[in-house]
């Protein structure tokens, strides 16, 4: 199952494929040019999204609305860029992703409270 | 489209005015240099394949540059527009880069001057191919 996303000013194309593990696989590199210097998530890369803590109304908050800057959030956890380097990134992306102040501050705070485990475990 | 190219245009100005302080402040321009080259991958429809197409242009410009046959920067800049499959690029991605090739030229002929690139200028060249070259590279 393909889906895709349009991306708009900040963001390239979303572009997405289910796999059988469960995960989402980038069909395309996504381009975030929130930063002077752009993060470029690489095509192939695998992502169920799990750097943002399912924290239960966190997650229901979360899903669908900050899909592009979930996944740059995850690739530089994954990638080991610094956890706070990663989480102000992930912030900045939300605003640029449309995220509404209300919503992306608690999610914020969820990975900057809850994300350190996951972070190491990326480490692993 | 028309945003795009605006946004491109003026980082490009300001890329050109950063590229003048090269020497004093290289972490920006490379920055803006990995912008520039990125906004232009990100632009394709296929951006590994022009991330590819990039990678190609560089490395044979880096010979070039590499090489012991003297050349002038004009004689650079054509070299560059020759490598360009300009009928496949967008009537847009044409303006951005002829704008780009030459405001590029103008900063690195206020750098160096005209005429013949020495030997010790070159590694003006080599630099900003390596910054393209290294922001290409992250596309894959």
């Amino acid at each position: 199952m393909n889906s895709t996303l349009p991306g708009g000013h900040y963001f390239s194309d979303l572009v997405l494929q289910h796999t059988d593990g469960g995960k989402w696989e980038l069909k395309e590199p996504l381009f975030y040019f929130g930063l002077l210097n752009p993060t470029v998530v690489p095509s192939g890369f695998k992502t169920n999204l799990d750097s943002v803590p399912r924290l239960p109304f966190i997650y229901a908050t979360f899903k669908g609305r900050a899909v592009r800057a979930a996944a740059v959030h995850d690739y530089l956890y994954e990638s080991q860029r610094g956890k706070q380097f990663s989480d102000q990134t992930f912030l900045l992306a939300m605003k640029h992703e449309g995220v509404p102040t209300r919503w992306r501050y608690p999610i914020y705070w969820a990975v900057v409270l809850f994300g350190n485990s996951i972070y190491e475990r990326k480490r692993s | 489209m028309k945003t795009l190219t605006v946004i491109l245009l003026t980082m490009i100005l300001s890329a050109c005015a950063v590229m003048e302080q090269v020497e004093k402040n290289p972490l920006t321009s490379e920055l803006i240099t990995n912008q520039l080259t990125l906004r232009f991958i990100a632009a394709d429809d296929d951006p590994v394949e022009r991330s590819l197409k990039i990678q190609q242009v560089v490395t044979k410009l880096q010979t070039r540059v590499d090489g012991e046959v003297e050349f002038t920067l004009v004689e650079f800049e054509q070299m560059v527009r020759q490598e360009i499959d300009w009928q496949s690029i967008s009537p847009a991605d044409q303006e951005l880069l002829n704008f780009a090739f030459t405001k590029a030229r103008q900063v690195i002929s206020d750098l160096i001057g005209e005429g013949v690139v020495e030997p010790d200028e070159r590694y003006t060249l080599v630099t900003l191919l390596t910054w393209v070259n290294n922001a290409a590279m992250r596309v894959r």
